[in-house]
């Protein structure tokens, strides 16, 4: 059997879980909140993503 | 919605509508639905069969859960390659990327549970799932998925960095298992067997776990998602593994054999091309083909569970030290009668106390049995001939009893007395009485189970009138439960001999088995039917 901080442990991870799943609908299907490329130009670079990152971390430290 | 340049584009690439979610021209190959169905259904089926035979043990829940995810995952991929809307794309993409990873570790998780033989501890969980929470926590941003693919009309997202990060803790998972069942390996020494099951189990999930993964990896490099079709049918080859595991070692003491897993195999086989046939005449076959291998495959799956659970029964049977007179007897029955009817009227017969159900559950039994119930008159058989009825009778009945009680040792101890402990030479009745103070409870079950199953069956339709009458009996004289049992056990015995009340009582008397209480339940029978009243009357 599993024992009980096994438990925990699991049901916080389905909780995380079930949270990025809900924001990605929200996100998605909602607000429909997404690129969409019509040429190899508009496809963002790693260096445009490193930057999104660090507002990303930024946004969360605030 | 869209920028009329993007609405164009989108209208310019003539996608097809979608229903439900799946259907759609969209699809280019009916070989897809064929490649994402079937194993979807087989592993639903033996996912939740599994749970469904032992749903608290862990392995069964785990395999549970991989089968489930995979379920999930080849469902959403199927959505993939009908829908025509850029936001399901991009939605049911994202979840692919999270659950894809989960089943590699749920995999990693399984293996470790399977060859320890325990759950792993919470340390290695989370080390575990650290691999995960990138991609939990980025899964919306661009680091995931940098937006839809409008550049073709492939219908497809662009994969970011974290996509391919996934496959990179695939691979880290995949080396994982392996490296981890090589070392348990190579401790174990001395057993050859536990050695079998771990290069099994082993085998069978890196075949799934390579299968599935090489797919989605060649898909992303060639850019060609027709390859990765194949790799979901790395399932089929793992379930496969499976089943042998729970056949040749029942990892999950389930009582399957490989009919049953063949049998619903080749059934889900041939329904399934139902999705790529497209002329008319060879549905029409399929059809026909379809229908009887369902309709063999219960009979032979009926036939084979009958075997098994004989074979296994006979075998615990043998363990516990039955003599071969009373294997001889039941297998008489089993074989010739109809023993699944059989457990269950003896069940609702424990429970319901259903006489008449009973009494035509032993009519089915073998011929001879059934010879011997026919003929059961008491009083135009002698002693002698009653005595080799009941003994016939104990033989079949024991087995039974020992199945039921399998649990419980001490029960089971019951059982396995001597004859002459159960049976009194003069009386022939299960001498269970002797010292109601004395008797465990759970003992007592036992004893009405042997004395109703033999007993009853010679009072005929009259013992619900019997049981009404010694209810009002205990209820009227306030009788304890050790009384009431004691009387009931009297008046069956009497009733067996044809005796008459003041008959059964002189004997008792002289056994000394006639105390105290005995004697103010005689003097109950007597006030209330008279003197000398015979157990017709009682009744």
């Amino acid at each position: 059997m599993i024992e009980k901080k096994s438990k925990i442990f699991f049901i916080i991870l389905l909780i995380i879980i079930l949270f990025s799943i809900a924001y990605t609908y929200y996100d998605t299907l909602i607000l429909r909140r997404f690129d969409i490329f019509v040429s190899e130009d508009q496809i963002p670079t790693y260096s445009d993503l490193t930057s999104e990152i660090r507002e990303l971390i930024n946004s969360y430290v605030q | 919605m869209y920028s009329s340049i993007i609405e164009n584009l989108m209208a310019a690439c003539e996608w097809d509508t979608t229903d439900f979610l799946i259907v759609s021209a969209n699809v280019f190959d009916r070989l897809i639905y064929y490649s994402h169905i079937v194993p979807l259904v087989i592993s639903l089926t033996i996912g939740f069969f599994v749970l469904y035979k032992n749903p608290k043990q862990l392995l069964s829940r785990i395999l549970f859960v991989i089968t489930s995810l995979f379920s999930v995952w080849v469902f959403f991929d199927l959505i993939l390659w009908a829908t025509d809307k850029p936001y399901f794309t991009m939605f049911f993409w994202s979840l692919l990327v999270i659950i894809e990873p989960i089943i590699y570790a749920t995999c990693l998780y399984f293996i470790q549970v399977f060859i320890t033989g325990k759950d792993t501890t919470l340390k290695n969980k989370i080390v575990t799932t650290l691999f995960l929470l990138p991609t939990f926590f980025l899964i919306n941003t661009h680091y995931a998925l940098l937006g839809y693919n409008l550049i073709n009309c492939d219908r497809e997202v662009i994969e970011g960095p974290l996509t391919q990060f996934g496959y990179l803790i695939e691979i880290v998972y995949t080396l994982w298992i392996l490296i981890f069942s090589m070392e348990r390996f190579r401790k174990i020494k001395n057993n050859n067997v536990t050695r079998k099951q771990i290069v099994l189990v082993t085998v069978g999930i890196l075949l799934f776990l390579l299968t599935f993964s090489s797919g989605n990896i060649i898909g992303t490099i060639t850019n060609d998602w027709r390859i990765p079709q194949w790799g979901i049918f790395g399932m089929p080859i793992f379930i496969g593994f499976l089943a042998y595991l729970i056949v040749k070692y029942r990892t999950f003491d389930i009582k399957l054999v490989a009919t049953q897993a063949l049998a619903i195999m080749m059934s889900i086989l041939i329904g399934s091309q139902f999705f790529f046939i497209r002329t008319p005449i060879n549905q029409f076959l399929n059809g026909i083909t379809f229908f009887i291998s369902v309709i063999g495959g219960i009979l032979l799956v009926r036939s084979v569970k009958k075997q098994i659970k004989q074979r296994e029964q006979v075998e615990s049977f043998l363990e516990a030290g039955f003599t071969s007179e009373a294997l001889i007897s039941y297998l008489l029955a089993s074989i010739e009668g109809a023993p699944e009817t059989y457990y269950c009227d003896l069940d609702k017969f424990a429970t319901n106390f259903d006489v008449t159900k009973v009494h035509q559950a032993h009519t089915r039994f073998s011929d001879e049995v059934l010879k011997i119930h026919q003929s059961n008159s008491i009083k135009e058989m002698g002693n002698k001939d009653y005595r080799n009825v009941f003994e016939k009778r104990l033989a079949i009945v024991k087995p039974h009893l020992f199945e039921r009680y399998k649990n419980d040792p001490d029960l089971q101890k019951l059982l396995l007395m001597r004859r002459s402990n159960l049976v009194d030479d003069k009386f022939n009745v299960v001498d269970f009485g002797e010292d109601f103070g004395a008797i465990d409870e759970r003992l007592l079950l036992v004893a009405r189970q042997v004395e109703k199953f033999i007993t009853l069956n010679d009072l005929g339709s009259s013992k619900k009138s019997l049981m009404n009458g010694l209810e009002k009996c205990k209820e009227g004289l306030g009788l304890s439960k050790k009384d009431y049992y004691m009387s009931l056990r009297i008046m069956y015995t009497g009733k067996m001999y044809g005796l008459g009340l003041d008959d059964l009582l002189s004997y008792l008397e002289k056994k000394g088995e006639l105390g105290g209480r005995i004697r103010i339940f005689k003097q109950y029978l007597e006030k209330e039917h008279g003197k000398s009243a015979g157990f017709g009357k009682i009744l």
